[in-house]
């Protein structure tokens, strides 16, 4: 883990292309421009987290067989409500 | 032909010709890489199970369109290097739904679906940016009025 600290204006080069620089400090909020081959995707870090969650809470579920049939009977049901 | 436990059919048997594989696997399961889908899909029935091949997940997926008629996403074809896909490539797109105990309330994940080359059976998570989709996008159009 590399702890390292920079003014506005310094940047950061990661591998052999990725550019990260300070832009600007004001306050609490520091601004970034990264520079990176359109290949990597550059999220927030709280929406992976946010996603991952939502993936793992996917998970815990009763596996049962018949779930997709209720699921489908939800749907069938508000069409209904709505028709 | 291979075997898989699975937690919801017990033991089955799959054409390994069937495997999906996510080279990343998804966000929080990434060193699960290979999947079936399970199960048909038609009018009545939008959902399928995405089941990890080494048994230890089992998905529920559905079709975005099936949710939201006008799922029309643009996926920067750079991201899509990991599954070699350009643009004339087949894909398939479908949502992980997660099942609260009050099954009305299920939701859908359109702000991250997975994206399936159909050319070659691979298979990734994205993150669409600037889209009116939710990762917790309710499945059942709540009824106006």
């Amino acid at each position: 883990m590399l702890v390292i600290t920079r003014k506005q204006g310094e940047a950061l080069v990661i591998g052999e292309n990725i550019h990260i620089k300070v832009e600007s400090i004001n306050n609490k909020q520091v601004k970034l421009s990264i520079d990176a081959p359109k290949d990597i995707l550059i999220l927030r870090e709280e929406i992976v987290q946010e996603i991952t969650k939502e993936n793992q809470a996917a998970t815990l579920q009763t596996p049962n067989a018949q779930l997709l049939n209720q699921l489908a009977n939800q749907l069938k049901k508000k069409n209904k409500n709505i028709d | 032909m291979i075997k898989i436990a699975s937690q919801v059919f017990g033991e089955i048997e799959v054409d390994k010709n069937q495997i999906i594989t996510f080279p990343e696997g998804i966000y929080g399961f990434e060193e699960v890489q290979e999947y079936v889908l399970i199960g048909e899909t038609n009018e009545d029935m939008p959902f399928q199970w995405l089941q990890a091949v080494n048994g230890s997940v089992c998905f529920v997926v559905i079709n975005p369109i099936c949710i939201e008629a006008n799922y029309d996403i643009n996926v920067p074809d750079q991201q899509l290097k990991i599954i070699q896909a350009d643009a004339t490539t087949q894909f398939m797109l479908v949502c992980i739904v997660v099942v609260p105990e009050n099954m009305e309330n299920m939701t859908a994940n359109l702000k991250s679906p997975l994206v399936i080359n159909l050319d070659n059976r691979l298979g990734m998570q994205t993150v669409l940016e600037n889209v009116p989709y939710q990762i917790k996008h309710p499945v059942v159009q709540q009824a106006k009025g």
